[in-house]
């Protein structure tokens, strides 16, 4: 009877903290491997062992309601989406915080039918993009060129290139590049520019809240972001089991894709991911530099009227 | 089984391993014709089988697309008539059992306040109810949708991609779907119908033309529309699953079928080697036929399996046939061998096996029986044969006898001189001579050779002796004695024969010699101080030749301590094998070095041994006849 008491005794006090309140998150797009250090955290327990209960909702690809919205309407905590479009959010007076920075190195790219010699190339063209946002980098590169393009929105753009229907189209290399790859056997490489390799290294993937939550919840931020981290982190150590947790999330969506893929875009994210200052990921926040003047090209561009502090987004 | 002894076992192996070669060859080539024979007809087996299903698939297809085709004016001419658009819709899946839906999506805003207006019905999965609704919101944006934007941009009829509907249907599909065009050209919406991909996947998953092979249908992005695994449909592509394979030939053949070519590859299907052929369908999806190597030499390999167990068993059958059949053949060869044996150890009289068959056997045992009597018959005659031989020989030898007899065998013993002479014929018997007679200090001496050998050289050597030592006797001169001996000798000679002479008197007080010399050959001289050379002298013909020849002598002196050697040509002409003769020159050389006071019987011994010497063991060609005189 003692020793009873004592095993008792000891399960609760090595019991761990009991979670508080759930924090639902939501990355910006359907399941997949994009956002496979978030599945690592959760299935190995990293975010319970910061003592936060977590619910990875996912985004269905909607083309009404923006996974911004979500977080807006409190639907979310927390979110993943990219650089420009929190800065495009805040334009509309939703202050997203960025807590963390996932992405290095920005992955859009132009898959055309053609060899692309020069910019220039494209000028004229029908080019396939998301119909939900995600191309204003290009937007970017077709104003400094002056070029004149005409946009074919697209939810999946992969047959409209492989038909032929489009001269060319948007594509991220984690993604639908891969997608085309293993659509046609291959895509030469002189058909492929990066709009990186022509001055527009904007980094994407970051986690983002709302100011309002992240001065609210700091402490709860903090260790959410430090969960995802670890879980990157042994995301790029165990690619295989990271894959496979991964598959089992996507499967439970019922997404259709398949395993080579999904291994190829966990690479490929991983890539994306490397700082190229430092030639490690070490999950720097965005440089102050990089920062200005993606804020001067999006002011210029008439994206944004006002002005955006380093200071007030970057955390 | 000893194979070196067993003549039936060798042969019988050597016959086995040469038709088995020639049965290994035949087979081995029969295997490689019917190997490729199968797999020509494999080839064309999958063809045919690839063939069959386009066109069970393109029936399907040209049915949906003339179906559309045939509505599309009514549509056309009715764009303001809403209830007769459904209508359309309607009839179109009711009529035609291939399709499942059917949609008149319009251009947004082609209506006015009107964003999306798609009348569209589709029939109930499990009900078969045909259910009509209004396509189109913010949610379900189909102006952005593959079957609605790619036929818009390309402006002409497109088959979708296969996809999974969620918008009614609730199924795997493809839309075949027709821009709809105004009066002025300008679109205004796609019409479209659905097929249902579900009985296409089964009815491709039923395509089998051997027992593990399977066929596939790729959309023009790659991806399964039917494959054996469901996982893969509308999963994976052709691509990713060539990612996983050793052999890039799966790329390639990827890469082929997407541009919509024909054709046949060998690759290795997750390291198992098989053959894909493949071909486009006219809607761009491509359709291949994989098919394993294995089951197509199945059959093949029961056959050699079949054939090199037949094979084997008919050449240990074959080894056995042989060597019985053999054996019973060679059986009288063996007989024959034991009667031969016999016959060899001197039974002439054995029994030789009796043979009926005609052939070469008949031949042999007549052969064997031919030669046992003809060694019967040559024992008879040699046995006669050696009997006339051994007294031919006998009775020669006793001619031989009497002819050395017939020579002086007592040389004389004086201080004055040493004579000695020896002859040794070729033969049992030859035709030398020589002879002397002591007559006071003075010595009469002589050296002849018959023409000829043998026999008949003997007897007329004896009648010129016993005339010469009878003439020689009656005190003539040598010139006198040479005319008798030779008209004696010429009396009857009806064979011509002759004899070569040298006879001489020498005068052992005075050295005075007369000498003739009948067609002999020269004499040699060795003077007291070793000198040696030949006496030419005057000639004169060989005696029996011509009657009444008038021979000439001459007179010498010679010198006390001179030596005298009278030869026959047997010494200056004795041969080597090689055909050189002693010569005139070594004799004289022999001569020269010659001890001068060595004894005449050392001295004929001494050049017979020299001949001997030089003939090195060649038969001896004629008669020697050597004479030593020292004068002392």
């Amino acid at each position: 009877m003692r020793k009873i008491s004592l095993a008792l005794l000891l399960c609760f006090f090595f019991l761990p903290a009991r979670a508080q309140e759930v924090i639902y998150f939501m990355p910006q797009w359907t399941p997949q491997t994009q956002f496979a250090g978030y599945y690592v955290a959760l299935e190995k327990g990293f975010y319970a062992e910061e003592g936060l209960e977590v619910v990875i909702d996912h985004f269905g690809g909607s083309s009404t309601e923006s996974v911004i919205d979500k977080l807006v309407h409190r639907q979310e905590d927390i979110i993943t989406t990219q650089l420009v479009t929190a800065l495009l959010a805040r334009e509309k007076g939703i202050k997203l915080v960025n807590v963390l920075q996932t992405s290095q190195v920005n992955g859009l790219m132009c898959v055309a039918q053609f060899p692309i010699e020069s910019p220039q190339d494209l000028d004229g063209s029908k080019i396939g993009r998301w119909k939900v946002g995600f191309g204003e980098v290009c937007d970017m590169f077709c104003y400094k060129n002056g070029l004149e393009v005409q946009w074919i929105p697209y939810i999946h753009g992969i047959n409209l290139f492989v038909s032929g229907a489009v001269d060319a189209l948007l594509c991220y290399s984690y993604s639908e590049y891969l997608q085309l790859v293993l659509a046609t056997g291959g895509i030469s490489p002189k058909n492929v520019i990066r709009f990186r390799d022509y001055g527009f290294d904007y980094p994407e993937d970051g986690l983002y809240v709302t100011e309002q939550y992240y001065l609210k919840n700091k402490d709860r931020v903090d260790k959410f972001v430090r969960a995802s981290r670890r879980g990157w982190e042994y995301a790029a150590q165990h690619r295989e089991e990271a894959l496979e947790i991964s598959m089992r999330i996507i499967s439970s969506y019922n997404v259709a894709t398949n395993l080579p893929f999904q291994r190829m875009m966990l690479d490929e994210m991983l890539n994306l991911q490397v700082n190229p200052a430092t030639g490690v990921v070490d999950f720097a926040p965005v440089r102050r530099d990089v920062f200005a003047s993606l804020v001067a090209m999006m002011r210029e561009m008439g994206y944004l009227k006002t002005d955006v502090k380093y200071e007030e987004m970057i955390r | 089984m000893n194979l070196k002894k067993n003549f039936a076992s060798r042969l019988s192996l050597r016959v086995m391993l040469v038709t088995a070669g020639l049965m290994f060859t035949v087979t081995l080539l029969s295997a490689l014709f019917a190997a490729a024979t199968v797999m020509r007809e494999a080839d064309t087996v999958a063809e045919k089988v690839l063939d069959n299903a386009i066109l069970e698939i393109e029936q399907v297809i040209t049915e949906v697309e003339r179906a559309v085709d045939n509505v599309d004016w009514m549509v056309e001419q009715h764009l303001n008539d809403e209830e007769f658009l459904f209508t359309v819709t309607r009839e179109l899946v009711q009529s035609n059992p291939n399709v499942i839906g059917s949609a008149v999506a319009f251009e947004p805003g082609y209506f006015k306040g009107r964003p999306y207006f798609a009348p569209y019905s589709y029939e109930g999965d499990e009900s078969h109810e045909i259910h009509s609704l209004q396509m189109g919101n913010e949610q379900y944006d189909y102006p952005t949708l593959d079957w609605y934007q790619i036929p818009k941009l390309l402006g002409r009829p497109y088959w979708s991609e296969p996809y999974y509907d969620d918008g009614g249907a609730g199924q795997r599909m493809s839309t075949y779907s027709m821009p709809l065009k105004d009066g002025d050209g300008q679109l205004i919406g796609i019409l479209t119908a659905d097929i249902s991909l579900d009985w296409l996947s089964e009815r491709v998953a039923s395509i089998k033309p051997y027992e593990n092979s399977y066929t596939l249908l790729i959309g023009r992005n790659g991806s399964y529309i039917a494959h054996p695994d469901p996982n893969k449909v509308l999963n994976e592509t052709i691509f990713t699953s060539a990612l996983e394979m050793t052999d890039t030939t799966a790329m390639r053949i990827g890469r082929e079928m997407i541009a919509g070519h024909r054709g046949m590859e060998m690759f290795l299907n997750d390291n198992e080697e098989s053959f894909m052929v493949y071909g486009p369908l006219s809607n761009g999806w491509s359709m291949g036929v994989v098919c394993t190597y294995k089951d197509i030499y199945h059959n093949v390999n029961v056959v050699i399996v079949i054939l090199a167990f037949l094979l084997l068993i008919g050449l240990v059958a074959l080894f056995f046939g042989i060597r019985s059949l053999i054996r019973k053949q060679t059986m009288p060869v063996v007989e024959f061998s034991n009667s031969a044996m016999t016959i060899a150890k001197g039974n002439f009289n054995a029994r030789i096996p009796e043979v009926k068959s005609k052939d070469e056997l008949k031949k042999l045992r007549d052969s064997l029986a031919y030669m046992q009597q003809s060694i019967n018959e040559y024992i008879v005659e040699l046995k006669s044969t050696t009997a006339a031989n051994e007294r031919y020989e006998s009775e020669l030898n006793i001619a031989r006898d009497i002819q050395m007899s017939l020579l002086p065998q007592n040389f004389p013993q004086r201080d004055d001189c040493s004579l000695h002479a020896m002859v040794q014929p070729a033969k049992e018997v030859g035709g030398d001579l020589y002879d002397f007679i002591e007559v006071g200090d003075s010595i009469f001496f002589m050296v002849g050779d018959v023409s000829g050998k043998g026999v008949p050289a003997a007897l007329f050597m004896a009648i010129a002796r016993a005339a010469f030592r009878f003439i020689g006797s009656l005190g003539l001169s040598m010139a006198e004695v040479m005319g008798r001996v030779n008209n004696c000798l010429c009396d009857g000679n009806k064979n011509e024969m002759f004899v070569t002479i040298f006879a001489g008197h020498l005068d052992l007080k005075t050295g005075e010699m007369r000498f003739c010399n009948a067609g002999h050959n020269p004499i040699v001289i060795v003077g007291p101080d070793g000198k040696a050379s030949f006496l030419r002298a005057k000639s004169n013909l060989p005696v029996g030749l011509f009657e009444n020849f008038p021979y000439e002598d001459e007179t010498i002196v010679v010198e006390r301590g001179s030596r005298l050697v009278i030869y026959t040509d047997g010494v200056t002409e004795a041969e080597r094998e090689d055909k050189s003769q002693f010569g005139e020159d070594r004799l004289l050389e022999w001569a020269g070095k010659l001890n001068p006071s060595v004894s005449s019987t050392s001295a004929v011994l001494d050049l017979y041994a020299h001949v001997k010497n030089f003939t090195r063991g060649a038969d001896q060609n004629d008669d020697i006849t050597i004479m030593s005189l020292l004068m002392k």
